[in-house]
């Protein structure tokens, strides 16, 4: 084997190498969870999209005036939605707030099926089959949730699942701050 | 106090591990008896103090320690004892000892069993696991403590183990993985000492040959208990699903798949070297990078460990050290490695180097799917790959693969003439076509994929039965051949036959399970298929620390009782979780499982249900254990037993003046 050769493949190693290591040394500075969305504090993209349940409603940015509201994200590919779901039935029963379901890059019967057997707390749900309103959003992956205020703005974002724990120390304190008017 | 005695344990091993990998190291290069025997003392200490520790942290939660922070998190007084013990590993610091328990415990069993091989192999070896060890120990010591105190307020109760954890499947599917992760911390210490002492031959082959098997086993069963645990505890009767930390563990998997394929090669013919050592340095690099993406927080997955940036940090320096250090010692040295293709393209040669081409093709695209959308969001997109991609592209190369397995096994070394196996292979043919043939034939439904699973699974399996009859079996008594037949090459066929009982279970269950979600009033009876379902009560019951609804459902076939199955919905009392626990009517041909959704009504009595009827499911676990239980006869192959001829040059060469020849080679009778 001529060494020359040799050296080019460590090249192409080194390199590889090099690039993974510095893709994940970026992909840890850039948490997907702490990570907020470029959207906080702005107005909530404008669009306007189907109701998963009921097809003739149109659902447009309008729909998060005048109430606090929290988006959830979720699919009936996503297993962690399956873990996070109990919450939000259990959720929907004693909170005052709009919960409305963000369906993301599912199938049409898939996700019914899902709300059928995990249960549906959702006020409404929002079905973005192609994914388009969940990328406006800047959404990661399923599950995430946005605070939204009642002046549609979104006050924060949460990825992953959300339970007691997380709702008290995240979400909580921001609520109770856009109920005294900030 | 228990808290602060495994503290300062696991203080000792660390220290005793900076011992292990300099001393003997230095003693190796030297040729200073002292140094070089201070090897296997070393490993002892730190075996034993590890192991201290570890119980330290199990008496912890035994006697309820919440001022233990670690304790507190993971544990509650009303916990069952058993759950108690296994919650030791029910979160990141816990889990993270326990592996690390494990990886001494690999390091003890290598100095033990492995006294036979050259003093300096011996000793390097040792030295390399002493240098992985002191890595994770410090990254246990300096960003994951299990021992820290909740000091001086601390709870009265502990906030209970995730009950999705609270079941005997957790109990363990870690250990065995983690067996499986680290165990292949072994081949990657023989490669290498042998890299360092720039000597491979098909003698370091011959003995990294069982430790990867049997790490490999390991694997094999810990990811199908997991795989287990998720079908029957997270109740969508799902079995994989591609989720990254799946995939963390599945990578290795793959890697160390080629990596046992390529050591027959390099023990057999002494060829594929360079690859092999690269395979070796690639599957281990494979664990520590599923090791970053699990533990630091970069993924969003289920399963994944609470995020902590500074311990990514940590484990990706280890990483990059790690690899970056094995990539470095490969290249020095690759250029001595000599390369021989001396063999034909119709040979055993030639078909083990597709498999290992195709295995790595398949570990790429797995690797590639998990880590797209990090590389997509670092050019600004954002998306994420979920289990439809996945299902489109691995598919492929295993499909490839499953051909080759059906012929490969048959044929010689170095050179096969296709005349010879052509008769074999038609027979084969055959059988796998008028199988599969029938098999679809009497199903409605997506013929083309069901007829290609199942023609591959007859095609191995047929391949395995004709290779004990084959030429090659020296026996002429066709009742001998079976006995005739080595360790190796009957784990071989049982791996094989594993696989194949893999792929039809895999193939049947995805294509003609059923799933029905229902409205079930009590009393009523809805008919699904050749079953009937009827809900006959719902009670109220509790557990040690849950309260729950039992709803009993009779299942009925042609009006006969099959079961009664009893699906509940349990409320977690101190974690405040709701918890659906399947229920299973299990059998070799098909499962009944009845998973409870939400009560529709206040008093209970109408209940949202899914049922699924799913066919040949078990033959998945089946078809690992069979490889599991191959790879464990493989491993026990007396080939590696045989004491080694250890050739006198090695002793010369290695010790000069102060260590006699004898006493250096450690010939010891087992």
């Amino acid at each position: 084997m001529s060494s020359k050769f040799s050296y080019w493949k460590m090249t192409v190693v080194v390199v590889i190498f090099i690039g993974f290591i510095g893709l994940f040394f970026w992909a840890l500075s850039h948490d997907p969870r702490e990570l907020p969305s470029q959207l906080i504090n702005q107005p909530v993209p404008e669009f306007s999209v189907v109701d998963l349940l009921e097809p003739e409603v149109i659902h447009t940015q309008s729909m998060f005036n005048e109430k606090i509201t929290l988006l959830n994200v979720w699919a009936s590919w996503c297993a962690a939605c399956y873990s996070e779901h109990p919450y939000w039935n259990q959720f929907t029963q004693t909170s005052q707030l709009q919960l409305v379901g963000l369906n993301y890059n599912d199938k049409k019967e898939k996700a019914l099926r899902f709300l059928e057997s995990q249960g549906n707390p959702y006020k409404k749900v929002i079905f973005d089959q192609s994914g388009r309103l969940g990328i406006d959003f800047g959404v990661y992956g399923a599950p995430e949730t946005f605070l939204i205020g009642p002046d549609a703005r979104v006050r924060y974002r949460h990825v992953g699942v959300v339970n007691s724990k997380v709702f008290a120390t995240k979400f909580k304190p921001l609520i109770n701050k856009i109920k005294q008017g900030f | 106090m228990q808290a602060e005695f495994g503290h300062y344990l696991l203080v000792l091993a660390f220290f005793m591990t900076i011992a292990l990998s300099v001393i003997p190291m230095i003693g190796t290069v030297t040729k200073q008896s002292a140094l070089v025997y201070s090897a296997r003392p070393l490993v002892y200490i730190i075996f034993a103090s590890v192991t201290g520790s570890f119980l330290c942290l199990e008496y912890a939660f035994l006697i309820d320690d919440f001022s233990v922070t670690y304790v507190a998190q993971h544990s509650n007084s009303l916990l069952p004892v058993r759950y108690k013990i296994s919650a030791v590993w029910g979160g990141h610091e816990g889990s993270f000892l326990l592996w690390i328990f494990i990886l001494s415990g690999w390091m003890f069993a290598v100095s033990i069993k492995a006294k036979a091989l050259p003093l300096m192999s011996y000793t390097r070896i040792l030295s390399v696991l002493g240098m992985i060890t002191c890595g994770f120990l410090a990254f246990l010591i300096f960003t994951s403590n299990p021992f820290d105190r909740l000091l001086p307020y601390f709870p009265v109760d502990g906030s209970d183990l995730n009950p999705l954890l609270q079941d005997f499947g957790m109990i363990i599917h870690p250990p065995m993985l983690y067996m499986g992760y680290v165990g292949f911390a072994v081949s990657f210490a023989f490669a290498i000492s042998s890299l360092i002492e720039g000597k491979w031959d098909a003698t370091w082959a011959r003995w990294t040959r069982p430790w990867t098997t049997t790490a490999w086993v390991f694997l094999t069963l810990g990811i199908a208990l997991g795989s287990w645990w998720a079908y029957y505890e997270l109740g969508w009767g799902g079995w994989w699903m591609w989720d990254p930390v799946e995939n963390a563990s599945f990578m290795p998997w793959l890697a160390g798949t080629a990596l046992i394929h390529s050591l027959a090669v390099t023990d057999k013919r002494n060829s594929f070297k360079g690859w092999t050592l690269a395979l070796a340095l690639t599957t281990f690099s494979l664990c520590l990078l599923g090791t970053f993406l699990v533990r630091s927080g970069v993924i969003t997955s289920v399963h994944s460990f609470s995020s902590d940036p500074g311990r990514g940090i940590f484990i990706l320096t280890y990483l990059g050290i790690v690899i970056g250090a094995s990539i470095f010692l490969f290249f020095m040295r690759s250029g001595k490695i000599t390369k021989k293709v001396d063999f034909s393209l119709f040979s055993k040669d030639m078909f083990l180097l597709l498999n290992n081409i195709l295995l790595i093709c398949a570990t790429f695209s797995v690797l590639y799917g998990t880590l797209y959308p990090m590389i997509a969001e670092a050019f600004g997109r954002k998306l994420s790959v979920g289990a439809p991609w996945f299902n489109m592209i691995f598919p492929v190369p295993m499909a490839v693969l499953l051909v080759l397995l059906g012929i490969g096994p048959l044929l010689n070394w170095k050179k096969h003439d296709f005349s010879q196996v052509k008769s074999t292979l038609i027979k084969q043919l055959a059988i796998a076509l008028f199988i599969s043939g029938a098999v679809t034939f009497f199903n409605d439904d997506h013929y083309l994929w069901v007829f290609i699973g199942v023609f591959l699974s007859i095609w191995v399996a047929s391949s395995s039965a004709f290779f004990i009859i084959s030429p090659n079996n020296k026996s002429t008594d066709n009742r001998l051949k079976f006995k005739r037949l080595s360790r190796g090459n009957l784990g071989m066929l049982a791996a094989h036959l594993g696989i194949a009982v893999t792929t039809v279970g895999i193939v049947i269950t995805s294509f003609y399970s059923i799933e029905r979600d229902l409205r079930f009033v009590t009393g009523k009876t809805v008919t699904l298929g050749e079953y009937s379902f009827k809900l006959v009560n719902t009670e109220a019951v509790s557990g040690d620390n849950y309260q729950a609804s039992k709803v009993n459902f009779e299942v009925y076939k042609d009006n006969q009782l099959v079961n009664q199955l009893s699906p509940e919905k349990r409320h977690y009392v101190t974690g405040k979780q709701m918890m659906t626990e399947a229920a299973i009517d299990p059998s070799l041909w098909r499962d009944i499982y009845i998973s409870l959704g939400e009560p529709l009504d206040k008093s209970r009595q109408v209940w949202a249900v899914r049922i699924y009827v799913k066919p040949f499911i078990r033959w998945i676990w089946l078809g690992t254990l069979l490889m599991g239980a191959g790879g464990l006869l493989a491993a026990l192959d007396k080939r590696y037993s045989r004491k080694q001829k250890i050739t006198d040059d090695i002793a010369k060469k290695d010790i000069k003046i102060d260590i006699e020849p004898s006493v250096a080679t450690c010939k010891e009778s087992p």
